[in-house]
């Protein structure tokens, strides 16, 4: 017996009966409790969708609260995840809450998704996104994406019904991105973004109308035009179990200080790219020729990469894992810090 | 031909459109244009002509009337 309170939407000829009792038999896994989650989930557990799983690492913080509506200023501190499935649940008792606080990484992505219908990224980094994809397609699970860019924000449908992934929209990652801690987000945005989402969410467990599959669209909430961008799409052979292992292989960092003298500082930042560093056992080649240098990179000592502001030092990392190196590690301090540490030192 | 910019490449550009005078145009004199005036390369967009992403490493003629779109991942959420 289906609860009352969806009468006005059961009254619709898209849902009924029936599409209620799809909504209360799906499971939705959140990825991130932020900006995108805090829209997203009160409205699918309005709708009731019967199972929603929120995984976030992450704690509130007074800076969250303008667009994280879930949270109060008594939540600074508290697990976003564990805060968000506790208020959800006394609004909708009859909606299954599962709280992981924790960050989604390549070692629990996986075992994860397989207890859902439907993955929605409401993360805030490229890097993730990328790893929400790959898990999803090893899943074979749909995935719903959002991102935004201060007054812009961009939605798609990945991987359902056999129609293109994310790495179809966005074969490489770019090499600078900000994040709406660095660039500045207005909260109606990244609502409106996260209302696309739920809605494309309802809209594929529903099975009614057309999902954003094999396109992206791009909403400038400052002229309100939408524009949507078709891609090709490709399957990725190259996404397996063991190269998502080695992809998503937790990252060894070490600090300057922990370093051995014998081991070696590799600079993977392009050779004009300042400050010049002067460190024993040092040695400079770009990320862009690593793969067709590797020989001059010893495969006996520890290997301490490090680069301009982390990024690329963890494609680096990636490279030499995957080319059968062991003592790999990236190092904490960036270029500049390195440059620091040892204009005190002299 | 009107190029429009999404995103941080309008930022860096400063502007969220603009009307390309350039004769004889391909997608590559397009893009040595952009890394030329913005300093762009092509690792920092994808480009879509008529609201279709393109592959960068075919040389593409472009019409007077195509609209060019370079756009960008989004981080934020």
């Amino acid at each position: 017996m289906l609860d009352s309170r969806y009468t006005r939407q059961m009254t619709l000829p898209q849902v009924g009966e029936s599409g209620q009792e799809k909504l209360a038999q799906a499971r939705v896994l959140i990825v991130g409790a932020g900006g995108l989650g805090n829209a997203v989930l009160p409205y699918l557990a309005s709708s009731g969708i019967g199972t929603l799983g929120v995984i976030d690492g992450d704690e509130v913080s007074l800076c969250n609260l303008h667009r994280q509506v879930l949270f109060s200023e008594s939540d600074i501190a508290l697990s976003k995840s564990e805060t968000a499935c506790k208020k959800l649940s006394i609004q909708f008792p009859a909606i299954e809450f599962k709280s992981y606080s924790e960050f989604l990484t390549g070692q629990n992505a996986l075992a994860l998704f397989r207890n859902y219908d439907l993955i929605l990224d409401a993360t805030d980094a490229i890097e993730a996104r990328y790893l929400i994809n790959d898990a999803s397609i090893l899943t074979n699970k749909p995935f719903v994406h959002a991102s935004v860019y201060r007054f812009q924000f961009q939605v798609a449908v990945f991987n359902a019904h056999q129609s293109g992934s994310y790495r179809c929209l966005y074969p490489l990652s770019p090499t600078n991105s900000q994040t709406c801690a660095e660039a500045g987000v207005m909260p109606t945005t990244v609502a409106m973004a996260g209302l696309y989402q739920a809605n494309e969410v309802l809209k594929y467990f529903l099975e009614i109308g057309q999902l954003l599959t094999n396109e992206m669209l791009l909403v400038d909430t400052l002229t309100n035009r939408q524009t949507h961008f078709a891609y090709d799409t490709q399957h990725h052979d190259f996404i397996t179990p063991s190269f998502f292992a080695l992809t998503y292989a937790p990252i060894e960092k070490i600090r300057l200080e922990q370093t051995k003298q014998i081991g070696i500082f590799l600079d993977v930042r392009n050779d004009e790219e300042l400050p010049f560093i002067t460190l024993e056992n040092y040695l400079r080649i770009p990320l862009a020729s690593l793969t067709i240098q590797l020989s001059l990179v010893p495969r006996n000592k520890e290997i301490y990469i490090f680069c301009q502001s982390g990024n690329r030092s963890i494609d680096a990392h990636h490279i030499l894992i995957e080319n059968g190196y062991t003592n790999v590690y990236c190092l904490h301090e960036t270029a500049a810090q390195i440059n620091q540490v040892n204009s005190q030192i002299s | 031909m009107r190029i429009t910019y999404f995103g941080e490449i309008a930022d860096i550009t400063g502007k969220s459109t603009e009307e390309l005078m350039i004769k004889g145009e391909t997608l590559h004199e397009v893009i040595s244009y952009l890394s030329s005036t913005y300093n762009l390369t092509s690792n920092d967009f994808y480009v879509a002509i008529n609201h279709k992403l393109v592959a960068m490493d075919k040389d593409i003629h472009l019409n007077e009337n195509d609209e060019v779109a370079l756009l960008s991942p989004f981080a934020g959420g």
